[in-house]
């Protein structure tokens, strides 16, 4: 330690240094004898082995070999740009994954002692039936809440759909929340104030809002005054109380625009009923032991009659885990180690590439080498100076992937909508030096040694073309090129694929003309009408509407088909399908425009009975055709009495949807959404359903939009997977066809005698072109097997959820290798056509 | 070694301290006198030895090299080393 200290010193002081060393061996041979002035020795020599001592004889040379590098690469600009391109590229692309998996994955959720902080998910197994539920009941939730041993806090979120601003015209994600919410995960205010016991926790407390800061920047200006400012929701005034910091990430994966303490529900009418229940444990506790507390007074809640579920106990996920159960961890650790391989493999075809580039860049300069050796420079001092030169490029590609990085980053985070940070920070940009220098150091080490090892003095005199030909007839190159090849084959596929499945997807649609239709937002549980009151609004509203010249039709459904909530089921006699349970009433299916293959629509008589219409593919799946279905037992222990055409009413992308309607119940009214069919475009529909709820009852606040609005929001992961995959497949594309370029070039550099003589003794044009593009045939074939069985291993993962990818086929297949092998014969015609164009004699005139 | 044995006596400057190793060695050791430049240079840094500006008997400017804990550890441990393996060489030669 002490030693680096001096040595530092001696750096800082190294004048210093040199002039006392000089004085002092002037000093001892002045004292010399005159007959022994020679004893003293080289003080030229003696003094550069001094600074030898003090170490930084390296560090001069590392500054000439910079200075040197940087006019070297400044010289040849073109290949300083390929290079410092491909690297920016590669990098780029690996940067923009990592920081993805660090907010996705890798990154603790920023919340207040994640070790502590449990979501309850509430589960039942035994007599009673199995039952698994994210949410709580609030009897339930607030019974364990005050009789438990476990628990320091309990913290209640359930989110509501509100109507936001004077005309109460649009919709906002409102989270009613405990007045602890905002303490207990570690937040204050940005602006204003959170909620506080004391203040706003009981029901006549004044109502008080915090908006989130999107919300904030989006609907109110950003203005700083909105503090104590009164807006409305649900046409209830309310006092701003405080705007929430933009870095609290809340609990859930979508955005909430505003939090309102649990307490007000009933203002808003949005009584809480049931909540995502998070909770303090105490430090220390296991989640069994967690699990296992839970049992007692979860029974004692049933016996008081707060709780309708026997044998029931919650089960804790930890902050530490995300909230999520282990199996969706490994979900998208699997899907991470994936995409992470994939582009892991476009930078081993960039490697591959920048390899070819700096080896055929080496050998270029075999005669400046040779002088430099021929000078007395060692071995080691060349290879330093090719690896100087690498760092040099580096740096570039540390730059470069940085700014590719971040904007990639943010394009990615725009698309998915989901807000996430990626301003480079200290650790993104030593993540892509780090990236860099490794490759760099990886690809430039091998051709450094490779000319390093070279009779330079000898490869001098015949100006560098004998000792690189021998080298050329190394494997080594092709086997590069291979790679790259195999490399841009598979993620030309693996693209292919996820583009033939978007448009699968695209082509076919839901199987229902989504374009068509207009969604009124409404619930009317919320605000108490239930019952024959709910009949009675809805025959209003259907009556107002249908008086409309735009409407063609009109149907009540339990739920959007598109929307984003949805009940799925699997059953074990029909393997492989989701199931979505839909209740609809029976002018459903002649709006929607879905056939009846077999047996009857609903009837009135229905809605009380135990009758179920399955889609087609689940009655074939079941009872092997759609006729034989009808009259049998669904498994689900209710009779079949209709068959309906296939169609996607939850998930477009899964191709193995299937339906169970039942009909709406008189119960399910209060719950119900209505569709309404445009003759032609449904937006100027909008506007009169809002209206329309409103006349068929002053109390409801409806919301109303379209269709084509939640296919899009279906559709935004596919197009993100096809594009980011396109893209990717892409840059590889350009990185093999470079490689190719390069290859034959320098093929066709290094062979400008033999084909000149050639040419001389008049082998035909073709013949030249053949022997040229011969070195290929091996690489690119090796390479278009390797990528296509790898893309045909990887179609099986990936045709399950959550990519979809099912289209894997010839067609495909074909497309790929044929786009592969017509810009790899572009590639490397161009420079083969070159080489062919050039004088015979001209090139033998150098002989 | 040697420098460092001569300084053990006391602090030197360079000439004073090529002359004692002439001397002491009777002459026989007489390598070229520059090259305990870069060997002292060698031992500042590992810290064997300090330096110091002063004037010479001869009323020069020179610098003096003062032998440090260090540098005596070091001797002591350099001392041992040689006298094993001179002992390990009479041993050989006397049974040869």
């Amino acid at each position: 330690m002490r030693k680096l200290f001096r040595r530092l010193s001696y750096f800082w002081n190294r004048r210093q240094a040199e002039r006392d060393l000089a004085d002092e061996m002037s000093a001892h041979r002045e004292q010399l004898e005159p007959g022994r002035a020679t004893a003293f020795g080289s003080a030229l020599r003696l003094r550069e082995e001094s600074r030898d001592v003090w170490g930084f004889a390296w560090l001069d040379q590392l500054s000439q070999d910079l200075r040197y590098g940087v006019r070297s690469l400044a010289k040849s600009r073109g290949f300083t740009l390929a290079a410092t391109l491909i690297l920016t590229l590669g990098v780029g692309l690996n940067l923009t994954f990592f920081q993805l998996l660090n907010a996705t994955t890798l990154q603790p959720i920023p919340l207040k002692d994640l070790a502590t902080l449990v979501r309850f998910i509430h589960r039942a197994q035994g007599k009673g039936g199995n039952m698994t539920s994210s949410t709580v009941w609030v009897p339930t939730a607030e019974y364990v809440r005050d009789h438990n041993t476990i628990l320091s806090a309990a913290i209640f979120e359930q989110t509501f759909d509100l109507a936001w601003g004077e005309d109460a015209a649009e919709r906002v994600r409102a989270s009613f929340v405990t007045v602890n919410w905002f303490e207990e995960l570690g937040y204050g205010a940005a602006l204003g104030r959170v909620f506080h016991a004391t203040v706003d926790d009981s029901p006549s407390a004044a109502p008080g809002v915090v908006l989130s800061d999107r919300f904030w920047r989006t609907h109110l200006g950003a203005d700083p005054a909105v503090v104590g400012a009164t807006v409305r929701i649900n046409n209830r005034p309310v006092a701003v109380i405080g705007v929430a910091p933009a870095s609290f990430p809340g609990m859930r994966q979508q955005t909430t625009d505003l939090w309102l303490p649990m307490g007000q529900g009933v203002y808003f009418n949005s009584p809480v009923t049931a909540v995502n229940f998070y909770a303090r444990v105490h430090s220390g506790l296991s989640a069994a032991a967690v699990r296992e507390a839970t049992r007692a007074p979860m029974a004692a809640a049933l016996e008081q009659g707060l709780s309708t579920m026997p044998d029931s106990w919650l089960e804790p996920r930890f902050g530490t885990e995300r909230f999520e159960p282990p199996n969706d961890a490994r979900q998208r650790w699997s899907i991470a180690a994936l995409v992470g391989g994939l582009t892991l493999l476009v930078l081993l075809v960039a490697c591959a590439n920048l390899s070819n580039l700096l080896l055929s860049r080496a050998m270029g300069r075999v005669l400046e080498f040779g002088m430099r050796t021929a000078l007395g420079a060692s071995r080691w001092r060349i290879v330093r100076q090719l690896l100087t030169e690498c760092l040099l490029l580096a740096c570039l590609g540390t730059v470069g992937g940085s700014v590719v990085a971040y904007g990639a980053g943010t394009w990615i985070s725009r698309a998915a909508g989901d807000p996430m940070n990626f301003a480079p920070d200290w650790r993104t940009v030593s993540a892509a030096a780090g990236l860099a220098l490794f490759t760099m150091f990886a690809v430039g080490f091998l051709p450094a040694l490779k000319i390093s090892r070279q009779d330079l003095t000898v490869s001098m005199k015949d100006g560098g073309q004998n000792a690189s030909s021998g080298m050329d007839r190394t494997r080594l190159r092709q086997m590069l090129l291979g790679m790259q090849v195999a490399g841009s084959c598979l993620l030309l596929v693996l693209a292919g694929m996820a583009l033939q499945s978007l448009q699968t997807v695209l082509a076919s649609g839901p199987g229902f003309d989504f374009r068509r239709f207009a969604v009124m937002d409404v619930s009317l549980s919320r605000d108490q009408i239930e019952g024959a009151e709910a009949a009675a609004f809805w025959s209003n509203v259907k009556r107002n509407l249908q008086l409309l010249p735009q409407t063609e039709s009109i149907a009540l459904s339990g739920r959007a088909p598109l929307g984003d909530s949805s009940e799925m089921s699997m059953y074990r006699a029909a393997p492989g399908l989701s199931i979505t349970n839909e209740r609809v009433e029976a002018d459903f299916f002649q709006a929607m425009r879905i056939p009846i293959l077999a047996g009857r629509n609903f009837s009135a008589d229905d809605a009380q009975g135990q009758n179920v219409i399955l889609s087609r593919n689940l009655a074939v799946a079941l009872f092997g055709s759609p006729s034989d279905a009808i009259g049998k037992i669904a498994p689900s222990r209710e009779t079949v009495i209709g068959v309906a055409g296939d169609t996607n009413l939850a998930r477009i992308i899964d191709p193995n949807s299937a339906q169970m309607y039942r009909p709406l119940r008189p119960e399910d009214l209060s719950r119900a959404i209505l569709l309404v069919r445009a003759r032609s475009d449904p937006s100027p529909l909008l506007t009169p359903i809002r209206q329309a709820a409103r006349t068929a009852d002053v109390r409801v606040l409806a919301g109303a939009h379209l269709m084509a609005a939640d296919y899009e929001a279906r559709l935004t992961v596919p197009r993100l997977v096809s594009n980011v995959g396109l893209m990717m497949a892409l840059l590889a594309l350009t990185l093999a066809c470079l490689g190719v370029f390069g290859v034959v070039s320098y093929g066709a550099a290094m062979r400008t005698k033999e084909i000149g003589i050639r040419r001389a003794l008049g082998a035909s044009g073709n013949s030249v072109v053949a022997i040229l593009l011969r070195q290929l045939i091996w690489p690119v074939v090796g390479g278009v097997v390797l990528g296509g069985s790898g893309a045909a291993a990887l179609a099986k993962v990936l045709a399950g959820a959550p990519l979809y990818l099912t289209a894997f086929n010839a067609t495909v297949f074909g497309f790929a290798i044929a786009f592969l092998a017509v810009t790899a014969a572009v590639a490397a015609l161009l420079p083969a056509l070159r080489a062919l164009g050039r004088d015979p004699l001209e090139a033998l005139r150098y002989e | 070694m040697l420098i460092l044995r001569v300084l053990e006596a006391g602090p030197l400057h360079g000439y004073a301290i090529a002359g004692q190793i002439h001397q002491l060695s009777g002459r026989v050791l007489d390598a070229e006198e520059g090259s305990l430049y870069p060997a002292l240079q060698r031992m500042l840094m590992e810290g064997w030895v300090t330096a110091e500006w002063g004037v010479s008997d001869t009323k020069r400017r020179v610098r003096f090299y003062t032998l440090t804990k260090d540098g005596l550890g070091q001797l002591q441990r350099e001392v041992q080393e040689y006298q094993r393996v001179t002992l390990a060489i009479q041993g050989i030669l006397g049974t040869a």
